[in-house]
């Protein structure tokens, strides 16, 4: 990790700054935090639903065929 | 044989939280997350056959979602500054309270990021995919996600006021402006 990692791209990274791994782990750290907050709110029903119908309309086209 | 239809469902199912925090901090809006992963759990179940078995239905669906808000973004041009403007507010209003005040920080920081590099930094560091699945969902090339996924970081630093200067010295660019700076002091 860290000195030889990038070497090999050397056309990206030559002109971009690369940031010190402290930084990308703090950085990271906290898009998570905000990122997971997101993911943590509860299912609103009307996905429920909307998957119920898809699978109600499909398992009706099927009967009809059989 | 037909597919496991109530398999699919409970694995749609178990893919909203995530299209949901993935199009919320992509658009800003919840309403049009929601209607964005509407349309992509549609599509998705639609378009079925479409999808390789075994490969990974998460990072399918993802594609979808994003290929879906970005061919609105397109049609919806002139709407694209009201959406950018609303993503820091999605990002900066949420009701939780107990929220420090560094993860606000960082959510506005995050809404001045532009959509390419806040749609590779999702899905590279919050969402946990590699580079190659991220090249394969953007349809950009790994080396472009890298670049990009490099970019938003050093933004964000910059914009949260986390650069510590001694830790730049090593990039030719920076010791350029440095040198300029110092030029313009003696001058």
């Amino acid at each position: 990790m860290g000195a030889g990692s990038a070497s090999k791209q050397g056309e990206i990274s030559t002109t971009q700054t690369q940031l010190p791994a402290e930084l990308q782990g703090q950085i990271g750290k906290r898009l998570r935090e905000a990122y997971n907050e997101l993911v943590s709110e509860p299912v609103p029903d009307r996905f429920v639903q909307l998957l119920r119908q898809l699978k109600q309309r499909e398992d009706q086209g099927r009967g009809g065929k059989t | 044989m037909t597919q496991p239809a109530d398999d699919l469902q409970t694995l749609l199912i178990g893919a909203v939280p995530n299209l949901r925090a993935f199009a919320n901090s992509l658009c800003g809006d919840p309403t049009r997350a929601d209607d964005l992963v509407q349309d992509t759990l549609v599509k998705a179940w639609t378009n079925l056959e479409s999808f390789e078995k075994g490969s990974n239905l998460k990072a399918w669906l993802f594609t979808i979602l994003r290929n879906t808000y970005f061919s609105e973004l397109r049609k919806r041009r002139r709407e694209v500054e009201d959406a950018d403007n609303a993503l820091a507010e999605r990002m900066s209003i949420l009701p939780d309270q107990h929220i420090h005040m560094d993860l606000i920080d960082f959510k506005k920081a995050f809404g001045t990021l532009s959509d390419d590099q806040k749609e590779v930094l999702l899905l590279v560091g919050a969402e946990g995919f590699s580079y190659e699945e991220a090249a394969e969902i953007t349809g950009a090339a790994v080396g472009t996600v890298k670049s990009r996924v490099n970019r938003a970081r050093v933004a964000l630093t910059k914009a949260l006021g986390l650069e510590s200067g001694e830790d730049f010295t090593s990039n030719p660019e920076f010791m350029g402006l440095v040198r300029l700076g110092q030029t313009a002091v003696r001058s």
